[in-house]
């Protein structure tokens, strides 16, 4: 199969970046998104052109590390999929596909389709954690949790850090992944003990890092390659009431 | 782009929280003023209308109480979505050449997208028709041997001219589609949603802005067109 892509290329963060027109050829319909751009940088590597600079990892959905905007949407047109799980038989032969990098003023871009999500590790740092040592692993069913909270904590805890929910967002309001990563905490009781000050210090890291407000528009759960679902974002907001009746305010 | 380190009702989440308040204390009072305006539809040449009017005024302290906060809350819930959508508009400075939504779950929509324009088109309307109608010319009646207000007449009267019934008419198909995103957000915003409430509150907030804004639009069409000049 054939391709025309418009690909965004900037060689440095402060630079001025633009689109390029590319063909790629012999495209098998198996191939992933990122399969066929690898075929694309090797043409370009051989015509003695820079090669694309993209990110990616496990190539497996698992990582968080991949991230593209396909044809405006992030992660490409398939729901719950990321960008290197998306396969080439979704797009069709002769195709042109546009590829933009995830824009937002908190994810700097580094390298054409490469940006900066470290503003997410420094969320993470905030208060996304549970500052005791746990020493070895407990015996499972040690503390009893009803199945339904596991469940519940389990999917928020499924995020993977990818920021798609950032690129999707009309405002690049990084509420869900903020909402993923603080209710996988609030839902269980080792969670509990820190759980006024994790919200306000995630929430205020969020803001000082320039992301967007919630305007509630959904569309981050629809880009979420995991499912996360925008209840988390209401749970957040429960924690940070509560955390303004009675907890400490940093 | 660096921030001051934001606190309690000046993050992200506690703006959307005051969003969330002072909308829907303003769709409570829609909700008062639109029953109080129904009584126009009653055919008794605006006997009620009147007489409810006046003993709203008769309440003295207490209207001016609720007028005040009223006004705050207003002022307060503009203040407060221009400043949210200003740091919306500043989070993404560099726009994308191609923009789509994958649908699914999402709930945007051109109400959604919208909210400042409508909200801001809102604006405009309100003091313009408080001018209209509370601060308009006073006509007096005598219902039961005392005398008060004619609103019903000057209402009627206005209600008589079209570009005033179908301005007015105009401007209530943007405040439903404010409401339609607003309702079920601000429920959202306050973090009063789950996975039961959910479909419950998004069809609450539809059918809501719906019955409101319907009730406002149909109101002056219906006195232009079949309420006679008292
Ligand atoms: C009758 C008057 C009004 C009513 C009943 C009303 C109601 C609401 C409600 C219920 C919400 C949802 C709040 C949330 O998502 O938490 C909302 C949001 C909003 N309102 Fe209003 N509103 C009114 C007037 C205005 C005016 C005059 C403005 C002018 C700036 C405005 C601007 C906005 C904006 C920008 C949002 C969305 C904020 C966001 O992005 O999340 N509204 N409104
Ligand atoms: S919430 Fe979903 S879209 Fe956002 S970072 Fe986590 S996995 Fe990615
Ligand atoms: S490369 Fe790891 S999720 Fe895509």
């Amino acid at each position: 199969m054939k391709y025309h892509l418009r690909i965004w290329r900037q060689a440095g963060p402060d630079k001025p970046g633009r689109f390029e027109d590319y063909t790629v050829d012999n495209i098998e319909p198996d191939m992933s998104f990122l399969e066929m751009l690898d075929i694309l940088n090797e043409q370009l590597i051989k015509e003695g052109k820079e090669p694309i600079a993209f990110d990616s990892d496990c190539r497996e959905g698992i990582c968080g590390m991949c991230g593209l905007v396909i044809n405006g949407m992030a992660h490409g047109p398939r729901r719950l999929t990321t960008t290197c799980e998306l396969r080439m038989r979704h797009f069709p032969d002769g195709a042109t596909i546009t590829v933009e990098p995830f824009r937002a003023e908190a994810f700097p871009i580094i390298k054409d389709l490469v940006v900066d999500r470290s503003a997410l590790d420094r969320i993470i740092a905030a208060g996304g954690y549970i500052s005791v040592n746990t020493g070895s692993a407990p015996d499972a069913n040690a503390i009893p949790i009803p199945k339904h909270i596991a469940e519940e904590a389990m999917d928020a805890a499924a995020c993977i850090g990818c920021g798609a929910c950032v690129a999707a967002c009309p405002n690049a309001s990084a509420a869900l992944f903020t909402a993923a990563k603080i209710s996988h905490l609030a839902l269980l009781p080792q969670g509990h003990p820190e759980r006024e000050r994790r919200v306000q210090r995630m929430v205020a890291q969020m803001d000082l890092e320039g992301f967007g407000n919630c305007s509630n528009h959904g569309e981050c759960e629809a880009a979420c390659p995991k499912g996360i679902s925008i209840l988390n974002i209401a749970r957040m907001r429960r924690e940070f009431l509560r955390a303004q009746v009675r907890g400490p305010v940093v | 782009m660096r921030m001051e380190k934001p606190k309690g009702w000046n993050t992200t989440v506690g703006k959307k929280v005051i969003m969330g308040l002072t909308g829907l204390f303003l769709v409570l009072y829609l909700i008062v003023h639109l029953a109080g305006n129904l009584t126009v539809f009653i055919p008794d040449g605006g006997r009620t209308m009147n007489l409810y009017s006046h003993t709203l005024h008769k309440t003295g302290p207490l209207l001016w109480i609720i007028r005040i906060l009223l006004l705050l809350g207003f002022i307060y819930h503009i203040i407060t979505g221009i400043q949210v959508t200003l740091r919306n508009r500043r989070a993404r400075s560099e726009r994308y050449a191609m923009y789509a939504s994958k649908g699914g779950p999402s709930k945007m929509s051109p109400a959604s997208r919208w909210m400042i324009i409508t909200g801001l088109l809102i604006a405009v309307f309100v003091p313009i028709h408080v001018n209209m109608f509370s601060l308009g010319p006073y006509y007096e009646t005598v219902i039961n041997g005392e005398p008060m207000r004619d609103i019903y007449r000057l209402v009627v009267e206005r209600f008589k001219e079209p570009e005033v019934a179908f301005g007015y008419a105009a401007f209530m198909l943007f405040l439903c589609a404010h409401l339609i995103h607003g309702i079920w957000s601000a429920f959202q915003s306050l973090g009063a949603n789950n996975r039961r409430l959910m479909p419950f509150l998004y069809s609450l907030g539809t059918v809501l802005s719906i019955l409101i804004a319907g009730g406002f639009f149909v109101l002056p069409i219906y006195t232009y067109f079949f309420i006679p000049l008292p």
